[in-house]
């Protein structure tokens, strides 16, 4: 219990997908305005990962562990399926569209990263044998990523009555505070 | 804002940072993977532009998204094991490059050179791949290198004596790829100022 505590700790704040890790740190950069509200936004990843990382958890361990050449391929297709399901539930049962959001969380590295991560063909250390450990590192890969994508888009909300260089505006001073909200959480470690 | 503006911004090289920005960030720890990185970068979106200008046609507007990911992935896993058989040094130079050349299948880069490809006729499409490529290799290498001089006070994996004792911990960790990979974004507002960002449709 203690260590998946320390597991999901570490996966929501000190080792974040998309700011330690960068996987999926696009959509946070561009995160506009006017589109998707962040946190439904995350949630919305948060789904798609879990879902994703389930099936490609199934097939890697039982079907695919010889021919590793195929994971990328089939691993894509789950992440494709998946994010059209969840948009078919946003839309049909929560009446909310996502709109451009369904090319946020298809084009999301996070999403990919979580199942290639837990089928072991990413880092090296950062396998996980069971089926449980898989879904709880999903969710918690899902949900930190919702908290930076909400932090990081209150904090630009604000920033964008503030005057900046003209040098500066737009993508520098995205990346600088996405860089300071890394350094914050890098300095947490479990 | 008119419309003529944002096609101007479309074509901005801070977009191009923007979009290939899981890359550029975590490969760029030293300027040899930063060379693997966008050259790989280049490959990819090359390829997949000319295959999807090629299936014109074909591809319904509903499934464009999902075909060239597809597309793109197929060169991904292609790529990779050339890479892998015949550079192995550039392969196994970062901890992590398997699984940050994976994710290049799926990068909005790849996607929205791609989504022009099938709107624009042939040259067009292989002329603004390469350029859009080239950029993004010439900003990411000199990040790669900017982070490896100060980080480990080595370029290319060659030691530079006198930047030795003043080297940065900091500028090979990820606060360190943000705020260089920032400091060449600015340098590419000044030489093409990039207006609208929060206007950015899509990915």
């Amino acid at each position: 219990m203690k260590e998946m505590l320390a597991l999901i700790m570490a996966s929501v704040l000190a080792s974040n997908f998309a700011l330690t890790r960068f996987l999926g740190v696009e959509t946070v950069l561009g995160q506009c305005k006017s589109t998707v509200k962040p946190l439904f936004l995350g949630l919305a990843v948060t789904a798609t990962m879990v879902l994703s990382s389930i099936l490609s958890w199934v097939v890697a361990e039982w079907a695919l562990c010889p021919c590793s050449v195929l994971i990328l391929p089939i691993f894509v297709i789950f992440v494709l399926g998946m994010t059209a399901l969840v948009e078919l539930f946003c839309r049909k049962v929560l009446k909310n569209t996502l709109g451009s959001g369904f090319a946020m969380i298809a084009l999301n590295s996070a999403v990919l990263g979580v199942s290639l991560l837990n089928a072991g063909s990413g880092a090296k250390n950062y396998v996980h044998e069971s089926f449980f450990t898989t879904v709880v590192a999903a969710l918690a890969a899902g949900l930190g990523y919702a908290l930076v994508l909400s932090v990081y888009t209150a904090i630009r909300n604000r920033m964008d009555d503030c005057s900046a260089p003209r040098a500066m505006r737009g993508l520098p001073l995205s990346l600088l505070t996405a860089g300071f909200i890394s350094l914050a959480l890098s300095c947490l470690s479990f | 804002m008119s419309k003529n503006e944002c096609r101007q911004v479309k074509t901005g090289p801070a977009l191009l940072l923007l979009l290939g920005a899981c890359p550029a960030l975590a490969l760029s720890t030293t300027a040899l993977s930063a060379v693997t990185a966008g050259a790989f970068l280049l490959a990819v979106t090359l390829l997949t532009s000319v295959t999807m200008a090629l299936l014109k046609g074909l591809v319904a507007k509903e499934i464009k998204l999902a075909a060239s990911v597809l597309v793109a992935t197929g060169y991904t896993v292609l790529l990779r094991l050339a890479v892998g058989a015949w550079l192995p040094d550039f392969y196994y130079a970062h901890g992590d490059m398997v699984l940050y050349l994976n994710a290049i299948a799926v990068s909005p880069f790849v996607y929205r050179q791609a989504e022009h490809a099938t709107e624009n006729g042939f040259g067009k499409t292989v002329a603004e791949s390469l350029l859009a490529g080239v950029c993004f290799l010439v900003s990411i290498v000199v990040v790669g290198a900017v982070r490896e001089i100060l980080g480990a006070a080595t370029v290319f994996g060659k030691e530079l004596t006198f930047m030795k004792d003043y080297t940065i911990a900091l500028a090979q960790k990820p606060f360190g790829g943000f705020v260089v990979l920032a400091l060449v974004a600015a340098v590419a507002n000044i030489i093409r100022p990039n207006k609208c960002m929060d206007c950015k449709k899509g990915a």
